[in-house]
């Protein structure tokens, strides 16, 4: 440690080796094998790194060293435990939401969307045509139409809830 | 991230580091902030009239030390608790507790000599500018020694906050001590004990906050 505190990468990268097995046991004989004793190895290599100032070489390196890793052992099980309180394990993953609205199309009157569309003012039908039909970005329709990129969203937004009001979309 | 990308990363950030100075070296310095900022705050606010009377009091003589030995316990024990591994006993943090804690019980004892204690507390006029002048003073010091104590690296925010202020505090109203000329114990325990002990109770919570971030 006093040679890392001196710029010594290579004692450095020796220690912080020799410290993951150190502390893995060090972890493991206080908490049992739990899943997480790899995140204390690394919030205590992380921890004695931001601390090395604080070591005084002409002192024990041991309490100084576990002083840090005995306080990242209570760090990582609090914050393990309070994730535990607040989140559910599940054995089925809920359906992602894309999923459902792509499901879903079937069930759209393309009919009634292409005549909501054709009742668009031309340029606001034409940007949502570019955005979600032709898979345009905003900037390239806003160099093509001349105008700013703000411009273009906002016409695009008005696009929507003009399409929503002449499908009778509820919110949702 | 695996340890072995992790230690090459922190290997590549290794930089020369000069060794923190000794607890004791530290506490020194700030203690020089702190007693010249008690001495600009006297200065400037003036010293109590009846400073020769009150020197004469063996309670405040007592009191006056007492409140000298928290402010420099609770600096040290702050600024060596700010180091991994650097306090012997976890015992020792609570000293400059105790030491507060003697302080409102000799303060107490002296309320309940002059009848109900209840009664004369609440019956004590309302003086928040002692409050305000021991928090004047206070704020500086405090400031100076959460960054000593930030510097180094605290585990336990908790205890390093709330001692780091107590200790600020405890400079605070020493000031406020031989500035104000209110000799009714009653004033002494509502307008100088209760802010610091209130206050360093406020400074441990706010330690919790931080170390939960």
């Amino acid at each position: 440690m006093r040679r890392a505190q001196t710029g010594d990468e290579d004692a450095y990268a020796r220690l912080l080796a020799l410290l993951t097995s150190v502390t893995r046991q060090y972890a493991r004989g206080k908490s049992g094998a739990v899943p997480w004793v790899e995140d204390v190895v690394q919030e205590t290599l992380l921890s004695l790194h931001r601390a090395r100032h604080t070591y005084d070489p002409s002192r024990p390196f041991a309490p100084w060293f576990y002083a840090i890793a005995a306080h990242r052992v209570v760090d990582v099980y609090r914050r393990e435990r309070r994730v535990a309180l607040r989140e559910q394990g599940t054995d089925v993953l809920p359906e992602p939401v894309t999923m459902r609205r792509i499901d879903r199309v079937g069930e759209v009157d393309m009919d009634a969307v292409r005549a909501a569309l054709a009742a668009l003012p031309a340029r606001q039908r034409d940007i949502v045509e570019g955005l979600k039909l032709r898979d345009e970005s905003v900037k390239e329709l806003a160099h093509r139409l001349g105008m700013s990129q703000s411009a273009v969203k906002v016409t695009a937004h008005r696009g929507y809830q003009a399409l929503k009001k002449l499908l009778g979309v509820k919110p949702l | 991230m695996s340890h072995e990308h992790l230690i090459a990363s922190l290997v590549s950030q290794a930089t020369p580091v000069r060794p923190l100075a000794a607890p004791r070296v530290r506490m020194a310095r700030w203690m020089v902030c702190a007693v010249v900022v008690v001495g600009l705050g006297i200065t400037w606010r003036g010293l109590r009239g009846n400073w020769a009377a009150a020197f004469s009091d063996p309670t405040f003589i007592v009191t006056t030390m007492l409140i000298l030995i928290v402010a420099m316990l609770s600096a040290w024990v702050a600024l060596t608790l700010a180091v991994p591994g650097a306090l012997r006993s976890p015992l020792v943090k609570w000293l400059p507790v105790a030491g507060l804690g003697a302080w409102g019980a000799i303060l107490m004892q002296q309320v309940a000599t002059t009848g109900s204690m209840a009664s004369v507390l609440m019956s004590e006029p309302f003086v928040a500018a002692c409050m305000w002048k021991t928090y004047g003073i206070a704020v500086g010091p405090a400031f100076v020694i959460i960054l000593l104590a930030q510097r180094a690296a605290p585990l336990d925010w908790r205890w390093t906050a709330s001692l780091a202020a107590l200790s600020a505090l405890a400079f605070g109203v020493l000031g406020t001590e031989l500035i104000c000329p209110i000799t009714r114990y009653a004033h002494v325990f509502n307008w100088h004990f209760l802010p610091v002990a209130l206050m360093t109770l406020a400074a441990f919570a706010a330690g919790g906050v931080v170390a939960r971030r």
